[in-house]
């Protein structure tokens, strides 16, 4: 068959493009094809092109044969057959703070009495808050729910709530007043279960050293609830109404409902710490709490022993003077004492019987 | 699209995000695997792994990047690993070096609607350039052996497949 010149010249180009795209080519020839070709194309990045369509091309037959459906149903039924999902090991990474994000943040203006760990690099997207002791601090959520935090406690909340959810992570004690939206359950997840709330008014007290996780409810309706793999809500357990409180054994996993007077228990979030008819060791671990001091009961009969009194703003020296005149006690301070690198250890207080009162019956 | 926000949404868990994301890189995520392991199958184990991976992890994610490269180079490296567990390290080197820069065509592979435009302005090449072209690129028949089968010259192959990537270059210019 004959062909012009011209014709030829566009025969032997593509013959060109052909031998460079074959799998048989070694190096040497590739790259005198490549110039060769160049040359002659008009376009560019023509040879680029060229590449993007031969590659593109190789993968269409896969791209066809995908079967997205069955590899998505795959994913998540290897997902959920695994069995090491443990609830106790997210809050930990959790409180790690892991995440790292590009989201510019507003943040809020904190109050006086926090230390707070809010990153102002955008990188993180919670806020972490930790409360000294001796101190009552309130925020605000982003949802306008508002939250006391009592001395000596951990929280940790999101910057965004999450569409049907608003989890909130909380060590020690805290006094909600949460904003009613029923479509987004308001959840304080502790170390060993979640109270979940929408619109109410309640108390959490969970104290890592101690042996029970408390929630006491003024109005409205709580429910203790366990996480689970499977919701974004929690499971519940049981719910209580208002003047009740829940109390779990973390040891014994038991839940118990009893009645309480609320303003007791919620006294702490006006600065007051009110006892009534409370054995001894109960008030002296909140003073240990309260006031960061190690108080010990040397003669383990003063457990036994009730108190009833409102403290408002005293000192832990004016509280033992005043309950050394309704107890028969003696005490002894032994204040904090500065360590070689500078930090200083805890101060220490002593409660013993007073000397001519042991042995005689109790009230 | 804000993938910042989905990103941030599958951190605090929510189960929707990852759905999205896998349907969003998935098939992309499978084309880029089998640059490094050719074989459909294994490519697509690997890639469901790393999704598998990513919800487990997905409370302790540190992306520093964007989510498209940390997927990327998740695959990657479990391509990396499978072979160097099935100790086919020379093959793969080879591999490797031709493709110098494996993220460039990642952004294609992810292009769906553009691999859709590829294979319908295949389906518009004249026949017999079509054949040849479809010979060699969808069942991966050596230039010499497309001659045999079709009774022609290898030159009239190499031609037919130049034929092919000018027209297609022609039919595709929006895209590229």
């Amino acid at each position: 068959m004959l062909r012009s010149e011209k014709e030829n010249k566009e025969v032997d180009y593509r013959e060109k493009i052909g031998k460079l795209f074959s799998d048989d080519v070694d190096h040497d020839t590739t790259e005198e094809l490549i110039n060769e070709i160049k040359k002659q194309d008009k376009e560019p990045s023509g040879l680029e092109q060229f590449e993007r369509i031969w590659n593109i091309s190789g993968k269409i037959k896969a791209y066809n044969e995908i079967d997205i459906n069955s590899a998505g149903k795959r994913v998540k039924q290897t997902i959920f057959s695994k069995k090491n999902y443990n609830p106790k090991k997210i809050l930990l990474y959790l409180e790690r703070a892991a995440a790292i994000l590009f989201i510019p943040l507003l943040i809020a203006s904190l109050s006086y009495y926090f230390t707070s760990k809010t990153i102002t690099d955008q990188q993180f997207a919670y806020n972490e808050l930790d409360n000294a002791y001796g101190t009552v601090s309130k925020l605000t959520l982003p949802d306008g729910t508002k939250v006391w935090l009592n001395s000596g406690s951990h929280f940790k909340y999101p910057l965004i709530f999450k569409k049907g959810i608003r989890k909130v992570y909380l060590t020690g004690e805290a006094y909600f007043e949460v904003a009613k939206n029923k479509k987004k359950p308001f959840v304080v997840s502790t170390s060993d279960i979640d109270v979940m709330a929408t619109g109410t008014v309640f108390d959490v007290m969970a104290y890592k050293n101690e042996s029970n996780i408390e929630a006491t409810l003024v109005s409205g309706k709580i429910s203790m609830a366990k996480e689970t793999k499977s919701s974004l809500l929690p499971t519940p357990i049981i719910s209580i109404s208002p003047g009740q409180r829940a109390i779990l054994n973390k040891e014994k996993k038991k839940i118990i409902i009893n009645k309480v007077d609320t303003n007791k228990v919620i006294s702490w979030k006006d600065g007051k710490l009110i006892f009534e008819n409370d054995p001894m060791d109960v008030v002296i671990k909140k003073l240990d709490r309260w006031y960061n001091t190690k108080i010990i009961l040397v003669d383990p009969e003063l457990k036994t022993y009730r108190y009833t009194a409102t403290f408002d703003g005293e000192t832990l020296p004016q509280i033992l003077e005043l309950l050394k005149h309704s107890a028969p006690i003696e005490y002894t301070i032994f204040p904090r004492k500065k360590n070689d690198n500078n930090t200083f250890t805890k101060g220490k207080v002593e409660i013993r019987m007073r000397k001519g009162f042991k042995n005689k019956p109790l009230r | 699209m804000d993938t910042d926000f989905i990103l941030y949404k599958l951190i605090n868990g929510d189960e929707d995000s990852f759905t999205f994301i896998f349907n969003k890189y998935y098939k992309g995520l499978v084309l880029f695997a089998m640059d490094f392991v050719p074989d459909r199958d294994k490519a697509e184990e690997i890639v469901q792994g790393v999704f598998v991976k990513l919800w487990e992890n997905h409370e302790k994610l540190e992306i520093k990047s964007s989510l498209k490269s940390y997927l990327l180079k998740s695959v990657q490296n479990k391509c990396f690993d499978h072979h160097k567990h099935h100790k086919i390290k020379r093959n793969f080197e080879d591999t490797f070096i031709k493709k110098t820069q494996p993220f460039q065509s990642a952004d294609d592979y992810l292009a769906y609607d553009f691999i859709e435009s590829v294979e319908k302005a295949i389906n518009k090449l004249p026949e017999r350039t079509r054949q040849i072209f479809k010979l060699s690129r969808y069942n991966n028949m050596k230039q010499k052996d497309i001659a045999i089968q079709l009774n022609i010259s290898v030159k009239t192959v190499e031609a037919g497949i130049g034929a092919a990537l000018q027209q297609l270059r022609k039919d595709l210019k929006d895209w590229l």
